[in-house]
């Protein structure tokens, strides 16, 4: 799968493309531990408009990274979840388990105040 | 009653043919498009276990029929009995330094879907998983 990163001063936006299904999350999950591992920024938003598709295979991606964020001391939250992959997260808990934001402005806004 | 069925090796690389095999249902059949995110999830979820729980060397039919609206995804194997709808139920209230991720794929599985049935007929593991599509 295509993943978009967009960095800035205070954050890293990560942009998954597609299918996040058995065969893209070890790769995608590699982009996000490399994200959050990068020390000069406060944290990563997964802004996933153009997400298609998530399995269990890709909530294991998400719930690997939201644990590294927090072990790192880094905020980690998602926006724009298409409807059929916001059901998945929230049949699964996983949208009580990390912050899940209607859009990348209020996704902003929170990391600004958790910090 | 139309029914179309597929066997592929148990092999994680032929999920992008089962996919194909999936779509070109839905489009014979003038599904809607929003309706089809649950049976990708099964296919992908049931498919994956059966490679997992199989081993390799073994082969999976998959099996979709619609018939009054009501789509049926079926997936057999002649792979060890295995009933994944006994397994428990994901820790879905746990909080994060406690969540695992085992158990999600056949839960997820379970709620998008209205009826997830497991048999175990000649040796072989019969799960089918069935929606109404259209109303």
């Amino acid at each position: 799968m295509n993943v978009g990163i967009e960095n800035s001063a205070q954050v890293t936006v990560v942009l998954p493309q597609g299918r996040l299904d058995f065969a893209a999350s070890p790769g995608f999950q590699a982009e996000l531990e490399q994200a959050i591992a990068d020390g000069t920024r406060q944290g990563v938003i997964v802004d996933c408009a153009a997400l298609d598709y998530v399995s269990s295979a890709g909530l294991r991606a998400f719930l690997v990274a939201a644990k590294a964020a927090q072990r790192a001391g880094r905020y980690f939250g998602l926006c724009n979840l298409k409807p059929g992959v916001r059901e998945v997260f929230d049949l699964s808990g996983f949208s009580r388990i990390m912050p899940v934001h209607a859009d990348r402005v209020a996704a902003l806004a929170a990391l600004a105040s958790a910090l | 009653v139309r029914e179309r069925r597929l066997t592929v090796p148990a092999e994680a690389e032929r999920l992008p043919a089962l996919r194909e095999f999936l779509h070109a249902f839905w489009q014979e059949h003038g599904l809607p498009e929003g309706e089809a995110y649950p049976f990708e999830l099964a296919l992908e979820e049931l498919f994956v276990n059966v490679v997992a729980h199989g081993g390799s060397g073994r082969s999976v039919t998959v099996c979709l029929l619609h018939a009054a609206g009501v789509v049926t995804f079926g997936i057999e194997d002649d792979g060890p009995a295995f009933d994944p709808t006994q397994l428990p139920p994901p820790a879905v209230e746990a909080r994060l330094e406690e969540r695992g991720i085992g158990g999600q794929g056949v839960h997820l599985v379970r709620r998008l879907m209205d009826r997830v049935e497991y048999r175990r007929h000649a040796g072989r593991n019969a799960l089918t998983a069935s929606k109404q599509v259209l109303r």
